[in-house]
């Protein structure tokens, strides 16, 4: 086939050139790679397209991992900053306010634990102190269930006592 | 006859209120407090501040020999309300303020131990009366109660 140059000014050639132009047309034409089948083309053809129609459904599906990482990044930021701002935080100056025994009224606490009061007072403080003699009236008793009913001692030289007998008591 | 209609008019008077006498407040209250104590037969071990009532319950029944302060307890009562304290093993005591402390400084209250029934008594406040119950523990040891009834006003 002859080679057709439209821009080439220099003129016809002349034999010997025509004749080394001709040796490498044929040189070019035996050397040619061996064009690819259709069916591979068409393979080819249908990744790219494939590859081309996936990409396009997650566009961002690159950038969630980065916007974890940064938001995570920006979390531990803000925790540093903040336990930053406590530690920083004054402590106060002033001792803690005690509550004095006036403001304090202890209603119950048990036999063993009063020596444990820092302050306040226990319902009790110190021995029992009983009533005396004729310091206590009687003004009715009912019995249990039983019909027990307890023995009334306020009278007589003894403090006063109300004594509820067990079965195997005597009077 | 005429003695009959003096001692019923006695009796009408004395309920009215006398001019010049302060009668009870309804919303005075009372501060009742209520001393828990475990007496067995076994050990020799009586708490300090209950000597006086092992001694006078002693006198009763010797065999109490150890006397231990389990707990104690305050409760401010008004009239006519029942206030109940915790004794052991779910055990509860009721006490009624019947009326407060009169001038002589004596209060009006209703007791109802574990295991018996309702008493009613006027006790001079500041002091405490025993009163021993027959409950007794899983290890026999007997419930007894001592009551205090405050504030007193002659004070």
């Amino acid at each position: 086939m002859d080679m057709n140059w439209e821009n080439d000014t220099s003129g016809p050639l002349n034999r010997e050139q025509q004749i080394e132009e001709d040796g490498l047309k044929a040189l070019m034409r035996a050397t040619a790679p061996v064009e690819p089948h259709e069916a591979v083309w068409s393979h080819m053809l249908a990744q790219v397209e494939q590859r081309l129609q996936s990409s396009r459904a997650q566009p961002t599906t690159s950038r969630w991992p980065w916007l974890a990482g940064g938001a995570a990044a920006a979390a531990v930021l803000l925790g540093a900053w903040l336990l930053q701002s406590f530690r920083s935080t004054p402590v106060l100056d002033e001792p803690f306010p005690v509550a004095t025994a006036a403001e304090i009224e202890i209603l119950s606490v048990n036999g063993a634990d009063t020596h444990t009061l820092v302050v306040g007072n226990p319902p009790v403080e110190g021995a029992l102190e009983l009533l005396g003699p004729g310091d206590v009236t009687l003004f009715s008793v009912e019995a249990a269930p039983d019909e027990m009913v307890p023995e009334i001692r306020f009278h007589g030289p003894n403090s006063p006592m109300i004594w509820a007998h067990l079965d195997h008591e005597n009077e | 006859m005429t003695s009959v209609i003096t001692g019923i008019l006695t009796v009408v008077l004395a309920q009215c209120p006398q001019p010049g006498v302060p009668g009870p407040k309804a919303d005075e209250k009372v501060k009742v407090t209520v001393v828990v104590i475990l007496a067995s037969e076994t050990g020799n071990t009586i708490d300090h501040r209950l000597q006086s009532i092992a001694e006078e319950v002693r006198k009763r029944e010797q065999k109490l020999k150890s006397f231990k302060l389990v707990s104690m307890q305050t409760q401010s009562l008004a009239v006519d309300e029942r206030g109940s304290f915790n004794l052991v093993d779910s055990k509860t005591v009721k006490v009624v303020v019947k009326q407060p402390a009169d001038p002589i400084d004596k209060v009006v209250l209703a007791v109802e131990a574990p295991e018996q029934g309702e008493i009613v008594y006027r006790s001079k406040c500041g002091k405490f009366l025993p009163i021993v119950t027959r409950y007794q523990t899983a290890d026999r040891q007997r419930l007894i109660l001592a009551l205090r009834v405050q504030p007193c006003k002659g004070n």
